[in-house]
Parts: structure tokens; C-alpha cells; sequence
């Protein structure tokens, strides 16, 4: 027992005893003690200064409350260069890491710099980098300067960037935009308007959680970040997370303390009666009970148990009370996982169940693919609700949301002989359909490709040659690392989900055109399917499309990314057939993925990249990834890798109708 | 690929619990504030503190401020010499300002506008009323007993009793 609880029940002990003699003089049963006008006095004024203590302290303490996470929003993830925001907002309005994110960002504007002189002028890097630091490289006097001066601000001005003001930061954030803008002329791209302030994106939410200046780039539990509580676990079926004080009635101890004192002291038997009235109420809020959650029973049910990506579900939530007591203040919210969207209705319900009584809410969401389980968030109170404890009930029904392989959009195969027959037209004559050519007869040919025409006008034998068809294996390879879990802005989907919405769709198209498919993704979690055909494939791959961690709609989660680095593509290039042509699905966020289809370019693999565009342009860093992006597309083409530009407000079908006239 | 568009999340106080906070502070400054120019200014204005902190601010510190207002209010109406029923009146309204005003926002915050809330607060409402109505019931007839007598000390050691059980149930 601690000494603040020795005092307090020592309180309560004098006070009843004070309350006994009280009542007792009232009855006329009591020892007669004599009490002038000054104890009442001094009783009243002290009274009074402990209620003027107490309002103070109730004014300066605010009520413990749980946060909860809005799991109604859409998920949010950043569009690609929100870190280089990210930097300028450090450095300008937190004032920290002046000197790192000022070379991290000088460094990516010369690499984008030396790039886009390399391909305008057809030069070497060498040559590009002497042109840079001499300067003649623009018209722009700050562009200019940005990159001629930068040997001389980082070498002789680190105790002037140690001691960098907002307003420095604020200048150099400025250069750093002219030269955005500037590289951005050179390159040949328009941006529509001026940026906006170079706030992040994730607006004042964001800024505020991100605020102590953590690395992170990228939101992977949308609904645990907005909320105060850590984590949504669902491995068990109940979760008792926490139970706290409320503080909420600390209030009407001043009330009931300065009504009592002023009473006393002015000899108004009307306010001591009031303040009376205050006691009591304080004496409800600390007479508690902690609400027994663990009874509450949870059902859910849906309209629809196997929904495709993006259907909406009605799901009804029944929640009963099961055990003997009263809930008098429950306070429900279900956890919808991360990639839904609720559209209809709220997943919330407040209310108060009896023994065995129960209630129920529905909501509408629009279903993403995966085998999904998700807690309801229970906040019960007490009547009072001076004491609030949170858990978890995680019923067992789930929902499972597999993606239907349709073919909708046909996808060009690269041209390549293999053995198996099927549909890349070869240009070696053959066996076939189409015509290719006619040549001399040779001891052997069938006989349905004797050219008869020719041999009843001349004589001779000829022999029809068709066109040969081959099928060609496959890899879809996504990229599926943090950096891809990148969308435009809130709301759109990021480029993970396109390109597994994508791929659903050309995968069976290639399928269905007698191609041999497999699916793999850059993760540290293996994901691979080799290419292969028949039914019990086509399952597997929806399977994998549904369930598999690395393809999942929510980014993977710092705990399972931890610890020494691992090549993403070391499992896939170990496994990957010699002569499988690859499809890579990647948003070209960074240099690793272009890096990768290179080498996959040069160990023989013939490389397409279908890549959707979730890059903005409201920002300066958003920009900046803009640039690198096309000049990363522009690279690729030049080695002779195809790649799919597509801007997922198009339809890929037609992205891939204007790069076919483009390959012809 | 367009915007997917949820339905919007309101955190506003709600409109329940508000109103029924507002309605405790309309009689508390009722029953109270025509005791004096002074006393109805304080309610007046505590009672508006009380509706911008919950309708237009969602803030629970300005409820606070505002129902100590209509307190005060109350506190003064005693000093003038309101009388005892009037007084309980008035002080069971202030408390209700304070304690559904709070909840209005808390319900607000914690879930939102389009959430079915009415019978969580319709039971909080109805706890906080009737145990203001117990109380009331309780203090006025002990009032009422000792009225005839009133031994000083009796007073004394009620109000040194009701001293240490509200500051040991402060924290």
C-alpha cells in the first residue's frame, strides 16, 4: 500500500467518524460541543481554498480518453518523393538535421541533373558532371548556382549550415524548387500550376504524428496511427487492452467544495445544501465498477461471402451481452482492415445492454482482395463513465475476397522460339497457319504442304511454309517493397493494388492465349509460382493474388522487414526459368527496380515493364520523383527494355494499343 | 481508376447529449438567475460558453469553463439568499451541463455524427439525472430534520465530513 492511499483511506476514515458525530448532534444524541461562529468561519474558508485549488487542478488536467481510429477512411499511402518533403519540413520548421537532408537532397538533384544533360546532349557522365559544375549547362542563373556553389556551401559553411535559420532553410527549399522546375524544362515535362507550400502530404494529421522526425516514409497500419491504441491484434478472441480513469467528473469536487465552504461562511444553509448535492455526485463518480467486456458475444455477418475486389458487402454486427451483469456505456467500433472503405452507413454503435440483451449496426464496404479477420474496438464505461476499459473482440467469421482472372486486356508477347506450341508468332517458317513462305520440296515434307497449284502448272514441287507459333513462359514479377505502396493521393489506389488489379487481368489473358504464366514479387517473403497451365494453376495463382503477404493490399510491417538486409530478388532469380520472358509490374519509385529489369535484360530475360504512374505534381518533391521517374522510363527504353508508361486513369488496354504502334 | 469515396467521418459533439446539456444549463440560470444582475450575466454567459464549446468548438475545456460559469451563477443566487429547493434546482442542472456537455463531446470524438448513439446516451442522460434526483431527495431531508435545531457543531462536523470525503475521492 502506498502512502497516497494510507492518506486517503485515513480521510475517509476521519471523515465518516466526523459524519457519525454530526448526525448524532443532529439527533440530539451527541456529546454537546460547543462551536462558535470562528470554527464555522475557518471551516467554510478552508473549504473554499481547497475548492479554489481543486478548479485549478481540474482546469490543468485534461480527461484521459481513448483515441479511436476512423477505420471509415480510405487507407493512405504516399505518393513517391513525399520524403524529400519530408526532408524540407525538418529542416524548415523543426529545424533538424540541417546538414544531412540538405546533402541528401543536393544529391538527388545533381543525379537527376547529370541524367537529363547525359540524354539531352548525348554525353558522358564525366562529361555531364563538368558541365554541371561549370555551369553552361542552362540559362537559369539560380539552377545554376545551385550546382556550381555547392562545393563551396557544404565545405567551407558547416558552422553557417550548423547554424542554419528557418530563413536559410526557407531559401534553400526556394532553390530547390527553381531547379526542379528548371530540370523539369530540360526534360521536356510540364507541370500544371505552381507547388503548393511544401507541406507534407499527409497533411496536419500527418505532420503531427510524424512530427519527432522518424524515417518513415511510408504508413503501414493506418488504423493503430490514428488512434491511441498500438495495435489491432486478432490471434485471440478477446483482448484486454486497457482499463483507465476518465477523469472526467474532477469538476465537481470544486463545485461541491466551494458551494460547502461559501455556504458555511456566509451562513446560507441553501448553498451547503447545494454543495451537498456536488458530494454526492463525486461520490458516484468514485463509487466504479469496471465493466465486464469479456462477456460481450460478437456475430458478424455478410451479404456476400465471396465477394470480388472492390464489391461492396453489407456487413451486419450482432453484439450481445452474455454475462449477469449490466453494460451501461458500450462504445463499439469495428476495425475495418485497413484496405476497405466503408460507403454506406457506420461501423460504430453506441449503446447499453442488459444481461443477455443484444444490439446490432450494419455498415457497406468495398472489399479488397484477402482473407481478412478483423477485431471490434469495445470502450465500456461504467454509469458514471469514470473508468473506461478498452478491448478487443475478435469474432471468428471472415471475410474472403479472391480476384476473379478475367481476360479483358490482351498483352503483346515478346517474340522468342521455345519448343511448346502456342501463340508467339515466331519468324521461322513452319507448321502453322498463317502464310510465311514457299520453298524448294525437300525428301520428307508433309504432304497437305505441297504447293499442288504449282506442281500441275510447272511440274515442280513446292512447299508451303506457315508461320510458326510457339508459347512462350512467363513471369509476372511485382514489385512489392514499401516503396511501391505509393498512391497519387488519398483515396486512389496505390500502385501495388493497380498492378495486381492489372495483372489478374493479363495474366489469364495471357493464359487464355496458350502461354505458359507464373507469378513471382520482389519480398523478402518468397512468393513464386512457376509458369505452368491446367486448372489446379489458374487456382493456385488466385490464390496467391488473394492471400499471399507479399502481394498484400496493406504495406508490409516494419516487424517483418527488420533485421539484415536481403536482396528482394535473390529467391526470384534462383528460381526463375532461363528462357521465361518477365513482366515486371513496378510504380519505378526508385533506381533498384529500373537496376533490376537491366540485369534481368542482360542474363537473357526478354523484360516488359508495365508501370502505373502515381507520381503528383503538388509538391517539389513530388516533382523531383515525377522527373526521376521519366528519366528512369527514358533509360529503359534506350537499352531496348519495353516499358508500359500507364496513368491509371487510362485503361490499360488502351496504354498498351499506343506502345504496340509504338514497337512496330 | 478514380477516387474510391467512403462516407465522410463527422467528429462533431453530438446533438443529443448537447441539447440535453443545454436544456440542465437553461434551468440551472432559470432557476437561479433572477436572484441578481450579476448572477444572471454569469449564467448567461456561462450558458454560452456551454453551447459554443459543444455545437461550434467541440472543445471540452470551454464546457468546463462555461458550466463553472453558470456555477458561479449559482454560487451568487446562494449568497443572495435563493432558497434551498431552488438552490438544488439548480445546482443538479449545473452538474448535468457539465457532465452531458462533456459526454456530447467525448460521444463525438470517440465515435461520429452518423453513428447510433441514442440509447448509450439516453442511459448516461437518465443514470446522471436520477442520481442527482437521490441525492437531492437525500440532503434535502436531512435539511429538513435539522432545521428546527441546527446545533452549530452538528453543521460543522457535516460540512469537516463532507470535507474529506470529497478530497479523498479527488484524485
Amino acid at each position: 500500500m502506498n502512502v497516497s492511499q494510507l492518506v486517503r483511506r485515513l480521510l475517509v476514515g476521519v471523515g465518516v467518524i466526523a459524519f457519525g458525530v454530526g448526525v448524532a448532534s443532529i439527533a440530539g444524541v451527541g456529546p454537546s460541543i460547543p462551536a462558535g461562529q470562528t470554527a464555522i468561519g475557518l471551516v467554510g474558508v478552508v473549504s473554499i481554498l481547497l475548492g479554489l485549488f481543486s478548479a485549478r487542478s481540474r482546469l490543468q488536467s485534461d480527461q484521459m480518453e481513448t483515441v479511436t481510429p476512423d477505420p471509415e477512411l480510405p487507407p493512405h499511402t504516399p505518393p513517391p518523393g513525399d520524403e524529400v518533403d519530408e526532408q524540407l519540413y525538418e529542416m524548415i520548421e523543426l529545424q533538424h538535421g540541417m546538414q544531412e537532408n540538405r546533402e541528401r537532397i543536393e544529391e538527388r538533384l545533381e543525379a537527376a541533373a547529370i541524367r537529363i544533360i547525359r540524354q539531352r546532349d548525348d554525353c558522358s557522365r564525366i562529361e555531364a558532371q563538368v558541365k554541371l559544375q561549370e555551369g553552361n549547362w542552362t540559362d537559369n542563373e539560380v539552377a545554376r548556382d545551385f550546382f556550381s556553389d555547392e562545393s563551396g556551401a557544404s565545405g567551407g559553411g558547416g558552422i553557417e549550415n550548423l547554424l542554419g535559420s528557418t530563413n536559410e532553410s526557407a531559401e534553400f527549399r526556394d532553390e530547390v524548387k527553381v531547379v526542379v522546375d528548371e530540370l523539369a524544362r530540360l526534360g521536356g515535362m510540364e507541370f500544371e500550376g505552381t507547388t503548393g507550400p511544401s507541406e507534407k502530404s499527409g497533411g496536419f494529421l500527418a505532420r503531427l504524428r510524424g512530427g519527432d522526425g522518424e524515417d518513415e516514409t511510408v504508413q503501414t497500419q493506418w488504423n493503430a496511427d490514428a488512434s491511441s491504441i498500438d495495435r489491432f491484434d486478432v490471434d485471440e478472441p478477446f483482448v484486454d487492452l486497457d482499463t483507465h480513469e476518465t477523469n472526467r467528473w474532477i469538476g465537481v469536487t470544486a463545485f461541491a467544495l466551494l458551494a460547502l465552504g461559501l455556504g458555511v461562511f456566509v451562513s446560507q444553509p441553501g448553498l451547503v445544501l447545494a454543495g451537498s448535492v456536488a458530494v454526492g455526485y463525486a461520490a458516484y463518480a468514485r463509487a466504479t465498477a469496471t465493466p465486464p467486456t469479456e462477456d460481450i458475444e460478437v456475430e458478424r455477418e455478410f451479404s456476400d461471402d465471396a465477394p470480388d475486389p472492390g464489391d461492396e458487402v453489407q456487413v451486419t454486427v450482432t453484439v450481445r451481452n452474455a454475462g449477469p451483469s449490466i453494460l451501461p456505456d458500450l462504445r463499439l467500433i469495428d476495425v475495418v482492415p485497413d484496405p476497405f472503405i466503408v460507403t454506406r452507413g457506420s461501423p460504430r454503435l453506441h449503446t447499453s445492454l442488459r444481461a443477455g440483451e443484444a444490439d446490432t449496426f450494419s455498415y457497406t464496404v468495398e472489399v479488397e482482395r484477402g482473407n481478412h479477420t478483423w477485431p471490434l474496438l469495445c470502450l465500456a464505461r461504467d454509469f458514471s463513465g469514470s473508468v473506461e476499459r478498452e478491448s478487443l473482440v475478435t469474432p471468428e467469421d471472415n471475410l474472403v475476397c479472391k480476384p476473379v482472372l478475367s481476360a479483358r486486356t490482351g498483352m503483346p508477347v515478346r517474340a522468342q522460339t521455345t519448343q511448346y506450341a502456342g501463340d508467339v508468332e515466331t519468324s521461322v517458317g513452319g507448321s502453322g497457319l498463317e502464310f510465311h513462305s514457299v520453298r524448294e520440296y525437300r525428301n520428307g515434307d508433309p504432304m497437305n504442304r505441297i504447293n499442288w497449284k504449282r506442281f500441275a502448272r510447272t511440274g515442280e514441287f513446292a512447299t508451303i511454309d506457315f508461320r510458326q507459333e510457339k508459347a512462350a513462359k512467363i513471369t509476372l514479377l511485382f514489385d512489392t517493397r514499401e516503396r511501391a505502396y505509393s498512391a497519387e493521393s488519398p483515396g486512389k489506389p496505390h500502385a501495388v493494388d493497380l498492378s495486381v488489379h492489372a495483372a489478374t487481368d493479363v495474366f489469364s489473358s495471357l493464359y487464355d492465349a496458350g502461354n505458359l504464366v507464373g507469378v513471382a514479387a520482389f519480398d523478402t517473403v518468397p512468393c513464386w509460382l512457376a509458369p505452368g497451365a491446367g486448372s489446379a494453376h489458374l487456382e493456385r495463382a488466385r490464390e496467391l493474388f488473394a492471400e499471399h503477404p507479399a502481394l498484400s493490399a496493406v504495406p508490409p510491417s516494419k516487424s517483418n522487414i527488420e533485421g539484415t538486409y536481403i536482396d528482394p530478388m535473390t529467391h526470384v532469380r534462383r528460381q526463375l526459368p532461363s528462357n521465361s520472358q518477365v513482366f515486371l509490374f513496378t510504380p519505378l519509385a526508385d533506381d533498384y527496380a529500373s537496376e533490376t529489369a537491366r540485369r534481368l535484360d542482360s542474363a537473357g530475360h526478354l523484360v516488359t515493364i508495365v508501370s502505373p504512374d502515381t507520381t503528383s505534381d503538388k509538391t517539389v518533391g513530388q516533382r523531383l520523383a515525377h522527373i526521376e521517374r521519366e528519366l528512369r522510363l527514358a533509360e529503359l527504353r534506350e537499352r531496348g527494355i519495353r516499358a508500359i508508361d500507364w496513368d491509371p486513369e487510362d485503361r490499360l488496354s488502351l496504354e498498351i494499343e499506343r506502345a504496340q504502334t509504338r514497337w512496330a | 481508376m478514380s477516387v474510391r469515396h467512403g462516407v465522410e467521418v463527422n467528429h462533431s459533439a453530438s446533438i443529443i447529449s448537447g441539447g440535453l446539456a443545454l436544456v440542465a444549463g437553461v434551468i440551472a440560470v432559470a432557476s437561479s438567475g433572477f436572484a441578481s444582475v450579476v448572477a444572471l450575466g454569469l449564467g448567461v454567459l456561462g450558458l454560452g460558453g456551454v453551447a459554443i464549446g459543444i455545437f461550434a468548438l467541440d472543445h471540452r475545456g470551454v464546457v468546463t469553463v462555461g458550466s463553472f460559469m453558470i456555477f458561479l451563477c449559482v454560487l451568487f443566487s446562494g449568497i443572495e439568499g435563493n432558497t434551498p429547493e431552488l438552490l438544488l434546482v439548480s445546482m443538479i442542472g449545473t452538474i448535468l451541463a457539465l457532465d452531458l456537455g462533456q459526454n456530447a463531446v467525448s460521444v463525438g470524438r470517440q465515435l461520429s455524427t452518423d453513428t447510433f448513439t441514442r440509447r448509450g446516451e439516453f442511459v448516461h442522460a437518465i443514470a446522471s439525472t436520477v442520481v442527482g434526483a437521490m441525492v437531492a431527495g437525500v440532503a434535502y431531508g436531512v435539511f429538513y430534520v435539522a432545521e428546527d435545531g441546527q446545533p452549530a457543531a452538528a453543521l460543522v462536523f457535516l460540512v469537516v465530513a463532507a470535507l474529506l470525503l470529497v478530497w479523498s475521492f479527488r484524485t
